[in-house]
């Protein structure tokens, strides 16, 4: 089967700044792979290319063997850095378009996540703190059955306990026929959920693998790894 | 939240070792019917395709049995569980008395230092 | 999944709009009583407040217009709108109509709220005069009803959409001229109104070329002559600007297809 995400030569550049530098990269399904890497490595670029939002400067990134459209967008669930919902709506209204759009949205799920939080759906945004409104948008990506989840620093700039409650969602949610590929830079809280992992710097890929054997084979954490191949 | 793990071992291989410890410890008694995989993986903050492995390897060792439609269950063979914390105990006793030997404790003071242990508590 | 994206497009503005269009009917009802009347310095301040709630319905609607491209497509909302699984075209569209529903049913509400200001004989009295000229018109000009729904309205309507059209492809060229959004829309609005301006201009004004080298003919002023001509410049300025408009959605539409940077330029 057509591995979920491919890249091909894939680079991208801003201006004369390269973000990305030919990267090649094959992730498989029912996976959760862990794109690591500092600050400016070219994660978000990364991300923001397999949904479609910036478009190659060179080579190719596929999603289930299609290039990012339409089609890929139904089986993409995206949660980005930021919060993207306008600060009058309703958590309500956002469940609604949810299902409007996303035929493998379950409002269930993500009601009953929401309860468990006590956060009241008929609540505007703007009324909401910057944990809540973060876990809401969690919430609504990981109720949705896609193909593959695209999740760019879900737990930076996040207290510990939300944090906990980040992964827990993620593992709980997961299912076996979807692959979840989670940036970020902070490792050491994440690297037990990760099967297999991407190091990626300056825009290229450095090193990557099933997290168990790069484990074994250097006796490491992936953390540690990570420090000492990006090393300052 | 979640389990502690080193980079020692495959994590699948340390959890069924807190596993088999939770089950001798009666965390899990005999026959009991574990939890699902989705929610150790989520108690244990791993992937749950980890968890996974590290039922599949329980269930080899015979120590989980699988029932198609209910789930995993601890097993009934008490001979099996006897033998299990055994080991678990002489393992540890092993550790312990390796432990004293790196310090440079010789055996003799190893066993007095026990038995004063043992009577100040008694006290 | 345009169908959708209009649902939300609506759900999203109407809290702008209906208080506005209750505000100027009860004004044109209180305006209604005042004004035939004399109420002094309370019926001044009616129509004050009257005048005021139509300014502000027309600026509305052009700030919906903007800020619905401006904030939901290319601020942090597009995240949302350019993951969902729709076409860049249907965003564009579904905003295009929306801004053309809101545009055309603010005009209606305020013709409604100035006949709602007419008690009823002056109201039918209107209604009469109206219904009469255009029986006038239809005897001096049999073909006026069909010019008049067929032609003078459409046009109308692609006038408004080509004036939103122009907003988007100012917003969406804006940023590649200015590192900052906001100033390269006003940049890229300006040249763009400029150079419509200067080709519509010098467009209109081909008709006239033929007469050029026949000034005596223009001279004579005959009638036919510069009614045709007259019209002919205004198709040519229609033509020019709907090319415009056409231009001016493609503008949008690639570079969003090709060139968006959410969260650039900030």
């Amino acid at each position: 089967m057509a591995p979920i995400l491919e890249c091909i030569n894939l680079g991208k550049n801003y201006g004369s700044v390269p973000a990305l530098s030919g990267v090649n990269l094959q992730i498989q399904r029912g996976r959760i792979v862990g794109l690591l890497g500092p600050n400016g490595s070219g994660k978000t670029t990364l991300i923001k290319m397999a949904n479609g939002l910036l478009t190659p400067s060179f080579g190719s990134i596929l999603i289930d063997g299609k290039a990012p459209g339409v089609e890929t967008k139904k089986i993409v669930s995206y949660l980005p850095e930021r919060t993207y919902f306008n600060e009058w709506m309703k958590v309500s209204y956002c469940v609604e378009l949810f299902k409007d759009f996303y035929g493998d949205f379950s409002p269930e799920t993500a009601y009953s996540m929401m309860s468990a939080l006590d956060i009241k759906t008929n609540a505007a945004f703007r009324t909401l703190s910057k944990g809540t409104k973060e876990k809401i948008q969690l919430i609504l990506v990981m109720s949705r059955k896609a193909s593959l989840y695209l999740l760019d620093e879900p737990i930076g700039g996040v207290d510990p306990a939300a944090r906990d409650y980040i992964i827990s969602t993620i593992i709980s949610n997961y299912n076996e026929n979807g692959t979840v590929v989670i940036s970020t830079h902070l490792i050491h809280d994440i690297e037990n959920i990760l099967d297999y992992v991407v190091f990626l710097d300056k825009g290229s890929v450095r090193m990557s693998g099933s997290s168990d054997e790069l484990r074994m084979q250097s006796h490491k954490s992936i953390d540690n790894m990570f420090r000492e191949v990006f090393r300052c | 939240m979640g389990w502690q793990f080193n980079s020692d071992k495959p994590i699948y291989l340390q959890i069924c070792d807190r596993i088999s410890r939770d089950i001798i410890s009666e965390v899990y008694p005999s026959g009991q019917q574990l939890p699902s995989v989705r929610d150790l993986a989520v108690r244990a903050g791993v992937n749950p395709n980890t968890m996974q492995k590290a039922m599949a390897e329980l269930e080899q060792s015979g120590l989980v049995t699988s029932h198609r439609t209910s789930g995993r269950y601890v097993t009934k063979d008490r001979t099996m569980l006897e033998k299990l914390k055994h080991d678990l105990i002489s393992g540890g006793v092993e550790a312990f008395f390796e432990a004293m030997e790196h310090l440079g404790i010789k055996p003799s003071e190893t066993l007095a230092l026990i038995q004063n242990k043992l009577e100040s508590e008694e006290a | 999944m345009l169908g959708k994206l209009l649902k939300h497009e609506f759900k999203a503005t109407y809290r702008v709009f209906l208080p506005l269009f209750a505000a100027l009917a009860a004004l044109a009802f209180i305006n209604r009583l005042t004004i035939w009347n004399e109420t002094g310095m309370f019926g001044g301040l009616m129509v004050f407040l009257y005048v005021l709630i139509v300014i502000a319905v027309f600026i509305a609607s052009i700030i919906v217009v903007l800020s619905r491209f401006y904030t939901n497509l290319l601020g942090d909302e597009g995240y949302l709108m350019f993951t969902l699984p729709v076409t860049v075209d249907q965003n564009i569209v579904s905003k295009l109509i929306a801004g053309l529903v809101w545009s055309v049913a603010s005009f209606i509400a305020v013709l409604v709220s100035i006949g709602l200001m007419a008690p009823a004989e002056k109201l039918s009295y209107a209604i009469e005069s109206i219904a009469q000229a255009w029986k006038a018109a239809v005897q001096v000009y049999p073909s006026f009803a069909t010019v008049f729904w067929a032609v003078y309205v459409p046009v109308v309507i692609v006038t408004v959409v080509i004036s939103i059209l122009q907003f988007y492809a100012s917003m969406a060229i804006g940023p590649m001229l200015v590192k900052n959004r906001f100033w390269g829309t006003v940049v890229a609005y300006i040249a763009i109104s400029f150079v419509n301006r200067l080709l519509s201009g010098l467009i209109a004004l081909l008709p006239m070329g033929k007469y050029l080298t026949a000034p005596d003919v223009l001279a004579s002023a005959a009638a036919p002559v510069s009614i045709e001509l007259f019209s002919q410049m205004m198709i040519a300025t229609l033509i020019t600007n709907i090319a415009f408009g056409v231009l001016y959605y493609f503008a949008a539409s690639v570079v969003l297809k090709k060139r968006l940077n959410l969260g650039a330029g900030r």
